[in-house]
C-alpha cells in the first residue's frame, strides 16, 4: 500500500498507457496554465461567497443562534466546491498531447469516465501549422499547433500549448529523423 | 414536516454525492493514466475530501434545528415524535 503511494510521486511524469519499451517521449504537454487560471479564480471568487453574508449578517446570526446551521450550510457548499474544482483540475491534466520517437498521441478528456485517444504515425506528418490569436496568445506565448497528415481531411489540434512554434519546430525534426528512419530500412 | 429529518434528508443526500465524488478521486487515483501530475492532485484532493467530511460530520453532529426553532418561535409546540411521554 505504502510502495503505491509512493510511486504515484516516484514515477516518471511522461508514463501513459500503452507506452512502449524503447519509446522516448520527446514532447509532453498539457495546455497553457492560463487557460486553468480563469475557472480557477471563477471559483476563488465563490469561496468568499460564504463570508460576505458571514461578515454582515453576524448579529443576526448570533440573536437567532444560527451558527450550527450557518456553519453545516457553509460546510456543504465547500464540500461543492472542492467538487468541482477536482474535475476542473482532473480535465486540465488528462488533456495531453505527447510526441514519441514514432508517434503522436492525443487524448482528449471528455468527462471523469469518458475519454478520446487518438494517435497518428510520426513519418505521415506532412505539414505543420502554428495559429496564434489575440493578446492573451500573444502575451502569454501560447497557441493551437495544427498538424495535418497523407490521407486525411481531419488535422491533429494541440489547443492552447505553450510556446506553439518552438513545438512545430521539435515536431519537424522529429518527423524528418523519422522519414529517414524508414526511408533506410526501406531499402 | 419534522425539520430533523429535512437536515437528516440533506446530510444523507450530501454524504451520498460526496462518496461518489470520493471514488472518483479514488478511481482517478488508481488508474493508469497519463503522467503522475492527475495521481498527484488526486492524492491532495482525497486528503482535502477526508477532512471536509470529517468537518462536515461535526457540523451535522453539532446541529440540532428543533432547538433553534424551539429558541426562536414564541409557543413553539415540539413534535409529537420527539415529546418524551
Amino acid at each position: 500500500m505504502i510502495q503505491f503511494f509512493t510511486r504515484i510521486f516516484k514515477e516518471s511524469h511522461f508514463s501513459f498507457d500503452g507506452k512502449g519499451d524503447n519509446e522516448i517521449v520527446h514532447i509532453f504537454l498539457y495546455q497553457h496554465w492560463i487557460t486553468l487560471i480563469a475557472p480557477l479564480f471563477g471559483m476563488a471568487a465563490f469561496l468568499v461567497f460564504p463570508v460576505i453574508p458571514l461578515f454582515f449578517l453576524s448579529g443576526f446570526i448570533a440573536e437567532y443562534n444560527l451558527e450550527g446551521i450557518v456553519l453545516f450550510l457553509v460546510v456543504v457548499f465547500y464540500m461543492f466546491m472542492w467538487s468541482s474544482a477536482f474535475f476542473t483540475i482532473t480535465m486540465y491534466l488528462l488533456d495531453t498531447w505527447i510526441v514519441t520517437s514514432n508517434r503522436i498521441i492525443d487524448t482528449k478528456q471528455n468527462g471523469f469516465f469518458s475519454r478520446t485517444i487518438s494517435e497518428m504515425t510520426l513519418s505521415r506528418v506532412q505539414d505543420i501549422s502554428v495559429k496564434t490569436e489575440g493578446f492573451m496568445q500573444t502575451i502569454f506565448s501560447y497557441g493551437d499547433v495544427e498538424i495535418q497528415t497523407a490521407g486525411t481531411v481531419d488535422k491533429f489540434v494541440f489547443k492552447r500549448v505553450p510556446h506553439p512554434n518552438q513545438v512545430k519546430d521539435k515536431i519537424m525534426h522529429l518527423v524528418r529523423i523519422a522519414q529517414e528512419n524508414e526511408g533506410s530500412s526501406g531499402k | 414536516m419534522n425539520l430533523n429529518l429535512i437536515f437528516f434528508i440533506i446530510f444523507a443526500l450530501t454524504s451520498f454525492l460526496f462518496a461518489i465524488h470520493s471514488f472518483f478521486i479514488l478511481y482517478h487515483l488508481i488508474r493508469f493514466g497519463v503522467g503522475t501530475r492527475p495521481k498527484q492532485a488526486a492524492f491532495i484532493f482525497f486528503g482535502g475530501s477526508l477532512f471536509l467530511f470529517i468537518l462536515f460530520s461535526i457540523a451535522s453532529y453539532a446541529l440540532d434545528p428543533e432547538e433553534i426553532l424551539k429558541k426562536n418561535t414564541p409557543g413553539y409546540k415540539e413534535p409529537l415524535i420527539n415529546q418524551e411521554r
